[in-house]
């Protein structure tokens, strides 16, 4: 009797943690899309602007190089497409191949410059791109994202049976879009030019080799962005940090996969304009407002030239 | 496999299911399928450490036979054998601990003075939990020596009191005395122990994961950066590490808790709301008590009746040995010795002043009233806060960098979208001050322990609901587990 009861009341437990999964989702949703039209230029949601709201011809993809160095004003009144930045600080390949699918499946921009970095297929795995990847867990899964999530494990594919996973550590996020000035200009975020860190300068030795899962899904989104008629450019930004990364088997396999699939890829880590030139970059691999404003310019220039 | 992970909770589940099935009222049965969990949990940590384990058991149940039969008839060859427990099990410790520190600074030294050329490196794998089981170990046979308790010679009993895979990665520390009597009943399924071990350890899940991993990204930031910061930041990265000390080990013990009483077993409790101590001493009473309580019964008290004759002096001389004793047992770091240090001074003041102060109370009628107790609160949690500074520093170089850049003065405080990531930290930590609150208070006002059903399965549901919402479940391990 005394064990029954115990079930029962454990089985109301669950039922009562459900119906607040369930209200979560809604909640959420509600909070996160409220936030969005509000503050549609806040820094933290630049991720969901681009899978829910974004309409521009021209998006800018990827990681804090993405955000920190491509001016859409510029692009826009150069390239004359409306221009829009969806990059995201510490938004690694993974983040990029779920966020592009995402937004392939409700729209179709004209051109995505996608920046990466050129060792992007190595094997590192970088726990920080698990982590920023959440920032997608409460859209539907998609095929990319399965994969992903095999990979993450299955604790993680059993958790996101429940939408208050989904959800975790969302809701500061949302909120703070309300009241937070942290604004981009259209997801660009300049750094300030008054200051350098030379710290991270030397020389790096790359990963050697390959990741498998990365490079099958870096292929497949690719060919998903070609058939549904969106050209994708692929640019590696400056670096000030010397590497052997271009000698890599990553580097070898991510010019190939381009050349094959005939994507254009501008690949400026050692560009003489840039490469070494302290007074362009905040950091080892971030540039400064000058330096962005110069390397949008270039990319421009390079994108006109091969498209 | 910690206990916040997916893994810990299909192991636990495949454990308790036949020890409460197959194995139900077989004391022996349940023993040895507890004893081979822990040494597969335990093994699941670094199998490279299992002999060790196995041996220490091993010789440990032996020397406690040989203790006890020799007791009465040649008490002198059982006190040899006594100490010979005491310093296998502190000689285990050093080797492990100790030794390669001090190989290190001593080679260090003679590097400076020239007389070598480049320092030797001892590479000693620390086991995982060995200041805990060592520390049962030598209880066990003082314990014995002692008569307090009668030497185990259920080997499988024995092994499951120093295996026990609840405490052996960071306690609590048990006492012989206390666990290995229940191991002699067989345990049936308790249905009000399985729910207080549920409600205790989806407690100290809240901890682990809504405040210690949620609020560490403040503390590693500044400290690990802490040119970079400011006295302001430093403060309020102090104030964090505290709470975020707090709640992991505490995290930790509540989760201990719950998983042996949902076995069936009793286990000591290991604090007692420290936020709420009035001095420091007080404060030591509430914190990791298993070990104040370990190291106040086989080192203070020996110490005082030894120093008896010197008065206050030899107080004040247990006092500080018996700190500085809890300062090193965290590990080989001379930032430990100065922790240690720290807290005999506050201790020796505290006991110095005991008199004129409870004088003092007495004369204002100040004793329970809230404008004489919150400060006092207030101060006791920045002492400990700043011993918890010295204590997490990496070496005296990264100390003496914490102290210099306090120097440099007050600014804006660093958040850099810490604090956002934080709020849920924060929001938690509220919670968990005004339950302690509650507590200490003893307010009639319950949640997971009300008298009422409903209150109880809905506060449980909501509690669930809020750890899968705010916890971090990414988090790294618990703080205890590298001593």
């Amino acid at each position: 009797m005394k064990g029954l009861r115990f079930l029962i009341r454990c089985l109301i437990v669950v039922a009562i943690v459900v119906i607040l999964d369930q209200v979560c989702h809604f909640a959420m949703d509600t909070i996160r899309k409220k936030a969005l039209l509000a503050k549609p230029d806040n820094y933290e949601m630049t991720s969901y602007y681009g899978v829910e709201m974004a309409t521009e011809d021209l998006l800018v993809l990827g990681p804090s190089t993405a955000t920190h160095h491509y001016i859409p004003s510029v692009l826009q009144d150069s390239l004359h497409m409306s221009a829009r930045n969806v990059g995201k600080d510490g938004a690694f390949l993974y983040c990029q191949i779920c966020q592009l699918s995402l937004i392939l499946e409700r729209y179709v921009p004209k051109l995505v410059i996608w920046d990466l970095s050129d060792d992007c297929l190595s094997h590192n795995l970088d726990w920080g791109d698990f982590l920023e990847i959440r920032d997608f867990w409460p859209y539907p899964l998609n095929d990319f994202s399965k994969a992903i999530l095999k990979e993450i494990g299955p604790a993680e594919q059993a958790a996101l049976h429940s939408w208050l996973y989904r959800y975790n550590s969302k809701l500061p996020e949302y909120l703070f879009a309300f009241v937070s000035g942290r604004n981009s200009f259209r997801g660009y975020v300049p750094l300030p030019a008054d200051a350098q860190y030379a710290a991270g300068i030397g020389t790096a030795k790359a990963a050697e080799n390959l990741h498998p899962l990365k490079v099958e899904l870096f292929e497949k989104v690719l060919s998903y962005a070609r058939d549904k008629g969106c050209q994708v450019v692929l640019v590696t930004s400056p670096r000030l940090a010397d590497d052997d990364v271009q000698q890599s088997e990553q580097y070898r396999k991510l010019c190939e996969i381009t050349e094959r699939l005939g994507i254009p890829y501008f690949n400026y880590h050692k560009d003489p304009r840039f490469f070494g030139n302290l007074s362009l970059f905040r950091d080892a691999d971030h540039l400064n407002e000058n330096g962005a404003a110069l390397f949008t310019h270039s990319v421009i220039q390079d994108i006109r030239r091969e498209i | 496999m910690v206990f916040n992970s997916f893994i810990f909770w299909i192991f636990f589940a495949a454990i308790i299911l036949p020890y409460y099935t197959v194995f139900r009222g077989k004391a022996n049965w349940q023993n040895g399928w507890l004893l081979l969990a822990s040494w597969f949990f335990y093994g699941y940590a670094n199998w490279k450490m299992i002999p060790l384990l196995l041996i220490a058991t091993g010789v440990f149940y032996w020397l406690g036979i040989q203790i006890e039969r020799h007791s009465e008839s040649e008490p002198k060859r059982a006190s040899l054998l006594s100490t010979l427990g005491v310093i296998i099990g502190i000689g285990i410790l050093f080797y492990f601990k100790y030794l390669g520190f001090l190989v290190e600074e001593f080679a260090a030294l003679l590097e400076k003075m020239g007389c070598i050329d480049s320092k030797p490196a001892l590479r000693i794998v620390m086991p995982v939990g060995i200041s805990f089981f060592t520390f049962k170990l030598i209880g066990y046979t003082i314990d014995i020596h002692l008569g307090k308790i009668k030497a185990e010679r259920d080997a499988l009993a024995f092994g499951t009191f120093v295996s026990f895979f609840p405490t052996i990665l960071s306690g609590p520390i048990d006492r012989p005395g206390e666990f290995l009597p229940q191991l002699k009943e067989g345990r049936s399924i308790d249905y009000d122990n399985l729910a207080e071990g549920l409600r205790r350890f989806v407690w100290g899940l809240f901890l682990k994961v809504c405040i210690a991993d949620r609020i560490t990204s403040y503390p590693n930031a500044v400290f690990g950066n802490v040119s970079y910061h400011n006295t302001t930041s430093i403060i309020l990265a102090a104030v964090l590490y505290a709470v975020e000390m707090y709640a992991d080990f505490a995290g930790y013990s509540e989760m201990a808790i719950g998983v042996s009483r949902m076995l069936g077993l009793k286990i000591r409790e290991n604090f007692r709301r420290p936020v709420f101590a009035q001095n420091v001493s007080e404060y030591w009473r509430r914190w990791h008590m298993s070990l104040t309580t370990w190291i106040t019964d086989y080192v203070f008290m020996p110490l005082n009746i030894a120093f008896r004759d010197w008065g206050k002096w030899g107080l004040y001389l247990a006092t500080s040995i018996n700190i500085i004793l809890i300062g090193l047992w965290h590990g080989a770091n001379w930032t430990f010795l100065f922790f240690g240090i720290y807290h005999s001074i506050l201790l020796i003041l505290v006991a110095a002043t005991e008199k004129g102060r409870k004088a003092f109370e007495k004369k204002h009628r100040l004793k329970g009233r809230w404008f004489y107790v919150t400060p006092r609160r207030i101060l006791t949690f920045i002492l400990v806060s700043v011993g918890l500074v010295i204590f997490r520093a990496k070496g005296l170089s990264d100390l003496g960098a914490i102290i210099s850049q306090c120097g440099k003065g007050f600014g804006p405080v660093f958040t850099n979208g810490l604090l956002e990531i934080g709020t849920l930290g924060l929001l938690s930590a509220v919670i968990l001050f005004l339950k302690e609150w509650k507590d200490e208070n003893q307010w009639n006002i319950h949640f997971l322990h009300s008298e009422h059903a409903w209150i109880r399965i809905l506060s449980m549901a909501v509690m669930i609901a809020f750890i899968i919402f705010a916890g971090q479940w990414h988090g790294g391990a618990f703080i205890y587990f590298q001593f």
